[in-house]
């Protein structure tokens, strides 16, 4: 008996799947942690974990795996990442990134998945089109309470699965002009919105949900396109209406012939490895102490210039 | 409607080395090692030209580092296009519908 055999059911070599998968996961907050949590439990290996944020206070209504001590020791979100993970996986491979995902680019081609749970616009469509580019499939989360006047309040999201050659968040309607053009007008602040620890968890459960549909044997024909509504104050996930009519529509705003790194030059490629190399620790970030009987041969040797 | 051949062109006699890519469909133009003049001293950087609406802008321009606090310059925020990191400063409301050259030159008005 394993500790995975609560899901056998999910597929014979789903375990060794689901460890052998590295997930991208951008955005810590809200969404993010219960991800972090649900695919530590669920069993997948490899984590790039990537947030440029430490936890605060108003953090700690929703941020699985934070605790109060955490606030004192100014701890960051991929800190608390990392820890959650370990406490559930005996062997994990974690590249935490403390940084914006921008700087994380090279760590993020290398996952198998990417799901993105940011607050802004233009966060998610240029995540979507760097997955995009590298063929990566792409979930989306997100919520937002909306003011209905009257001290009435309605909680809405959306989960949705971006994959290479399907429809994007852009054919969804959840990208559009109008939409960036008022972020921007706010210089991208997405603002302290309002956020619950509950509808986070719906969400995140839906791609997690996803995720183990892509990675293991359980679903004979992995989904292609999803898009889900949550209305959270009837507490209900639901497909949107447009699902259905954009499952097989073509994609016009990513068009194949954007696939692949168009500036990919190998000394670059040589920098980023090397880079990795460091995060993995598999690479000192200080050159090794010369030994004892060394030195003298290097004075020698600067002495005969040699 | 411009013609993005002919404006690549253009552009191209000015920058040799400067390609041509799509993102989202649109055309960005790549200018390596571009040379120009920002905060009244000459800098040298690879630009990136987006002449078509991004991340709420009608058209963008992108540094390949920051030059904060550098002319009129503000905001500079951290952008993905090409797989490649980029900085951006809100500069707002250089119109799509000019010569791509005008274009990088109202731009570049922002560090000057």
């Amino acid at each position: 008996m394993t500790r995975f055999d609560r899901q056998s059911f999910l597929g014979a070599d789903s375990e060794s799947r689901l460890y052998a998968a590295t997930l991208g996961l951008v955005g810590l907050g809200g969404g993010g942690s219960h991800i972090v949590q649900q695919t530590g439990h669920l069993g997948i290996g490899g984590y790039v974990v990537v947030d440029p944020d430490h936890i605060t206070e108003t953090n700690t209504n929703r941020l699985i795996g934070g605790a109060l001590a955490d606030l004192k020791a100014v701890t960051t979100k991929v800190a608390i990442a990392e820890r959650l993970i370990r406490g559930l996986q005996e062997h994990p491979r974690i590249i935490p990134v403390h940084d914006t995902w921008h700087n994380a680019t090279g760590e993020l081609k290398r996952c198998d998945i990417i799901v993105g749970a940011v607050d802004s616009f233009k966060e998610r469509e240029q995540l979507e089109r760097f997955a995009r580019r590298h063929l990566i499939p792409y979930i989306d989360i997100g919520m937002d309470v909306h003011d209905l006047g009257d001290k009435t309040y309605l909680i809405g999201g959306q989960v949705i699965l971006s994959m290479p050659g399907k429809a994007c968040i852009r054919c969804c309607g959840l990208i559009t002009e109008e939409r960036l053009t008022l972020e921007a007008n706010k210089y991208g602040a997405a603002g302290s919105r309002p956020q619950v620890v509950w509808s986070n968890g719906a969400l995140a459960s839906a791609a997690v949900g996803l995720i183990a549909q892509l990675l293991t044997p359980w679903f004979k024909e992995p989904p292609e396109f999803v898009y889900l509504d949550y209305d959270g104050n009837r507490g209900t996930l639901v497909p949107n209406d447009r699902m259905e009519l954009l499952r097989n529509k073509i994609c016009p705003h990513h068009p194949p012939e954007e696939t692949g790194d168009p500036l990919f030059d190998v000394r670059e490629f040589n920098r980023l490895t090397a880079d990795l190399a460091l995060r993995k620790g598999k690479l000192a970030s200080t050159p090794a102490p010369t030994s004892f009987w060394k030195k003298p041969l290097a004075v020698i040797a600067k002495f005969l210039g040699l | 409607m411009t013609d993005p051949t002919a404006e690549f062109a253009a552009i191209q006699a000015m920058h040799p080395s400067a390609s041509l890519h799509t993102e989202g469909g649109n055309p960005v133009v790549l200018l390596p090692n571009f040379k120009f003049r920002a905060g009244g001293r000459a800098v040298e950087m690879a630009l990136l030209l987006y002449p078509s609406a991004h991340s709420g802008y009608v058209t963008r321009l992108f540094f390949e580092r920051k030059l904060e606090g550098v002319g009129k310059s503000q905001n500079w925020k951290e952008h993905t296009v090409l797989s490649r990191k980029w900085w951006a400063p809100s500069w707002k409301d250089v119109v799509a519908a000019q010569p791509w050259t005008s274009m990088l030159g109202a731009h570049l008005r922002a560090v000057a």
